[in-house]
């Protein structure tokens, strides 16, 4: 079964085209631009694994996980982070992450990482 | 985006250093001292020499004084044994000369002691005497009827009988003048003897011989052996007055003492024994102290008084005119320190920044051309052969965008250190990143720089921004140092247990050896016109701050090497 | 040290603060546009296949990817141009400023933060002829900045804000208002104050506060010259004028 990525980021023009190349390489990848819209189209739809970008506007990636944590403690989310976010990291670490990835993110790297996340939410 | 951090320009630990010139009780002590020690200088010497010189200008006086007596003592004493030897020796002649019968005939007698008073200076017989061996007077001239007197028991008689010839004290007598008599015996042919004697007006002595030259203060006067005054004193009133002061013991020689006189002041007396006399001559002298003189010790002290008060009031407004003007000039460095330092970073971040944005704008330029290419190629063709070529191009404008990244990070990595922190880091790694803040300037002009790092160099804990600021001014000296197609080298080694040595080193146009002492100084400048000559100035500072040491060797014409010495931990 | 000349340190400190800060946020920016632009072309790869096979509408998509490149690159043109801009604003302490682009500067660098805050920033800008004010560029458009900072942090998310710059002979007057005329947070007293003090380095005045909830209005007269400005001691001597 195709795995199935949620890929948030608030810059939408990488959210379309990095889940069109995961689209290409057999990963069913769906998109959204915030925070909040992540969390609708996670009660919408089941996924395996959510990467997340850890700043946006609004609602926050360090608040989305809290939230999915609390609602769908399965579903592993991989963080996002641009230059310097540190702390972030750390404490979306702490708050359950399962991994984190730097921009700007080599496809290979996602997709090995996905696998990994998923195959530990399987589990 | 985070909120901004909490401003805190000064570090606590600078102020302190600086508090002596900038706050008040720094300043106060700078003063104490500063006058204390200016004070100290210029006053005491002042009061030691003042006192010195009162001290030697007493003494000076004292042995004027004392001089000028013994010379009075000695003068006088000459001029009254000339008096009395010439008297003597007038008696003696005419006892020789004129025999026994002519002397008693009055009227010769009398003629004789006019020729005598006629010829000698201050005459002053009173009258003459002619005596038999019996001690009684055969024959007188004078103002009294003395004529068959009989002296025989007399003790003038007695001395000059056995003696020969015989001064006498001073007496009054019969009269009420003082006199003194000389007397002089003379052997007849028959065994027997007879006596010349004559009385001397004293007054006359007193007044004529003694009195010249005498000043004011002064008081010169005859004693007898016993104290008796023998001629009139100023002090001690008239003749057969005893003097209340203790007279020196008198010899031939003249004597000079210091002593006090009867009203405990102090006085220079000066003695003399006039030979062949009873008397004795003595002068008195008040001390001159140097109140007569004008230089009393209370105005001395006086001055001195006020001398300490103006000398004081100069230092107190001129030191707080120097402390003041010390503070202001500290001041005003301390923000111009401040100001640059500021204008340096500024400057810095600005040409990064300027820099950059001209740097990325070429490979952006030509990812636009390179995607608008691409654009073209889809668009007009309607087949897809040329597969190689848009690949082709892809991975050029992967390559252009992979080089503006590099190039917005490193500005980024520059721009996010702005403030002051503390972190650890790897020194090689810092150095290569302050090396690409260079950017293209090194590559166009052929300067090759390397970066080696000793094996196992342990990371520093530091401030990133200020010790990339270091290194980066450092390294904008050697460029600008370097021709065309030289080499900057830049090592990191240990350098001890708990430090790190960066040096830098190019092959420049070195620096001459007379300024390298003065390079990491203010305001020096060997550049004609550009710079203010605080940059270097600034880094040391930088570097101190850090913890660390700066030092430089250069050889005009060869090179320059800076190093820079950190430590691992801070503090 | 004098009170002046701590005020002055602190204006200078902030300077670089804010210099830094503005740069970082460019950076960022610069950085995600690069990115799309990365992907874009990774993605571009992967059609490639597909189109040589004659996939319908690969090639459109090629176009259209290229086309996508193109206007992520003209973004970081366009961050670039600022940035310029910006990074040369401290040349001088004081210049005749072009009103219309430094508010606009303004609004441009505070977009990534608006953003951030889902706050909609619009720009109303001057009309009429006079286009230039003579003071200190850097500080003014820092002073604007700051004024939209404490707005941004002082009301509630997803709000608009409008900065608008009138400019007559005296100078340039600064209105800065929410839409819903909120009030300002406690928490963005620390922005006023940092306001108070750049546009008080111009010569200028604070004439309204939004406490209560109304506006930040700010005043910049002509011709003053701000002693603290960056580039008032510059390296080179000469230029700039000190104090």
């Amino acid at each position: 079964m195709a795995l199935r990525v949620l890929f948030v980021d608030d810059e939408e023009e990488l959210v379309s085209t990095v889940t069109e190349r995961l689209d290409l390489r057999g990963i069913d990848a769906t998109g959204a631009v915030s925070g909040e819209e992540a969390l609708i189209l996670i009660e919408q739809k089941p996924f395996d694994v959510v990467v997340l970008d850890v700043r946006m506007p609004g609602l926050g990636g360090l608040n989305v996980i809290k939230r999915i944590k609390q609602s769908h403690p399965e579903l592993e989310v991989i963080l996002l982070s641009g230059h310097g976010a540190k702390e972030d990291v750390e404490t979306g670490l702490r708050l359950g992450a399962f991994d984190y990835l730097q921009k700007p993110v080599d496809l290979e790297n996602i997709i090995a990482i996905l696998h990994r996340a998923a195959a530990r939410g399987r589990a | 985006m985070p909120a901004s951090p909490s401003i805190d320009p000064l570090d606590p630990t600078e102020v302190e250093a600086a508090r002596p010139y900038l706050a008040g009780p720094g300043a106060a002590r700078l003063r104490r001292t500063v006058v204390l020690a200016t004070a100290a200088v210029s006053i005491v010497p002042l009061v030691i020499i003042s006192f010195l010189y009162y001290d030697q200008y007493e003494r000076s006086l004292r042995t004027e004084t004392v001089e000028g007596v013994s010379r009075q003592v000695t003068n006088n004493k000459r001029a009254l044994e000339f008096f009395l030897t010439e008297r003597r020796s007038a008696l003696s002649f005419i006892v020789r000369d004129r025999s026994f019968t002519e002397l008693c005939d009055v009227e010769r007698l009398s003629r004789l002691m006019k020729h005598m008073n006629d010829t000698f200076a201050l005459g002053s017989f009173a009258d003459l005497g002619l005596i038999d061996a019996d001690g009684k007077q055969l024959c007188y001239t004078g103002p009294y009827d003395l004529k068959g007197r009989d002296y025989h028991d007399q003790e003038w008689f007695y001395r000059v009988s056995r003696r020969g010839v015989f001064i006498s004290d001073a007496f009054l007598g019969y009269r009420h003048s003082p006199h003194f008599a000389i007397a002089t015996r003379q052997e007849r042919g028959s065994g027997g003897y007879y006596i010349l004697r004559a009385t001397i007006n004293a007054e006359v002595l007193a007044e004529q011989i003694l009195a010249a030259g005498l000043t004011p203060d002064d008081d010169v006067f005859l004693v007898n052996k016993d104290g008796v005054l023998q001629s009139p004193s100023r002090r001690y009133g008239a003749v057969l007055k005893n003097v209340p002061i203790r007279i020196p013991h008198a010899t031939g020689d003249v004597h000079v003492v210091e002593q006090e006189d009867e009203q405990r002041r102090p006085v220079v007396i000066g003695c003399a024994q006039v030979g062949d006399s009873p008397f004795v001559l003595v002068y008195i002298k008040p001390h001159v102290r140097p109140q007569s003189a004008g230089l009393s010790l209370p105005r001395l002290l006086l001055f001195l008084l006020v001398s300490i008060a103006f000398i004081l009031g100069v230092i107190l407004w001129g030191s707080r005119q120097f402390v003041a003007s010390l503070r202001a000039h500290n001041l005003k460095r301390a923000e111009l320190m401040h100001k640059v330092e500021y204008a340096n970073k500024l400057a810095t971040i600005g040409r990064l920044a300027a820099g950059v944005a001209h740097e990325i704008n070429n490979p952006l330029a030509i990812i636009n051309e390179k995607a608008g290419l691409l654009r073209d190629i889809v668009d007009l063709e309607g087949e897809f052969p040329r597969r190689d070529k848009v690949l082709g191009i892809v991975e050029s404008i992967m390559g252009s965008v992979g080089r503006c990244r590099k190039v917005t990070h490193r500005l980024l990595g520059f721009a996010r250190h702005m403030d002051v922190g503390s972190e650890t880091i790897a020194v090689e790694e810092l150095l290569r990143e302050v090396v690409s803040f260079l950017g293209k300037e090194a590559e166009y002009r052929n300067v090759t720089i390397t970066v080696e790092a000793e094996p196992g160099v342990p990371n520093v804990e530091s401030d990133r921004g200020q010790l990339q600021q270091v290194f980066l001014n450092i390294l904008n000296n050697a460029e600008a140092a370097v021709r065309d197609g030289g080499r900057i080298d830049i090592r990191v080694r240990s350098a001890g247990e708990r430090r790190v040595a960066v040096s830098i080193a190019d092959d420049g146009i070195g620096i001459p050896k007379e300024n390298l002492d003065r390079i990491f100084e203010p305001f020096f400048t060997t550049r004609e016109g550009s710079g203010t000559g605080l940059g270097l100035s600034i880094t040391y500072g930088m570097v101190q701050k850090l913890g660390g040491e700066i030092t430089v060797e250069s050889e005009a014409g060869k090179g320059t090497c800076f190093t820079v010495i950190l430590p691992v931990r801070r503090g | 040290m004098t009170a002046a000349a701590l005020n002055e340190n602190r204006l200078r400190e902030q300077d670089l603060l804010y210099f830094g800060r503005v740069l970082a946020g460019q950076c960022h920016e610069l950085v995600n546009a690069l990115n799309i632009a990365h992907e874009l072309c990774g993605l571009h790869e992967d059609i490639l296949p597909r189109a040589r096979e004659g996939h319908t509408g690969a090639m459109e998509k090629l176009g259209s990817l290229a086309r996508r490149i193109q206007t992520q690159v003209a973004r970081c043109h366009a961050i670039v141009r600022v940035l310029s801009r910006f990074a040369h604003s401290v040349d001088e302490p004081r210049a005749a400023c072009d009103a219309r682009e430094i508010l606009e500067r303004a609004v441009f660098l505070a977009a990534r933060q608006s953003r951030l805050r889902q706050a909609e920033l619009q720009a109303v800008l001057p009309e009429g002829d006079v286009r230039f004010v003579d003071c200190n560029p850097f500080r003014l458009q820092q002073a604007i900045h700051a004024g939209i900072e404490q707005f941004l942090e002082g009301i509630p998310e997803g709000r608009h804000i409008g900065v608008s710059l009138t400019l007559d002979l005296a100078g340039a007057l600064v209105t800065l208002e929410s839409a819903d005329l909120l009030p300002c947070k406690d928490v963005a007293a620390g922005r006023l104050a940092e306001v108070t003090a750049l546009v008080q380095a111009t010569g200028g005045e604070v004439r309204e506060t939004p406490e209560g909830g109304g506006r930040l209005v700010f005043f910049i007269p002509h011709g003053r010259r701000d002693a603290t400005s960056p580039a008032s001691d510059t390296l080179a001597p000469g230029a700039g004028g000190g104090s």
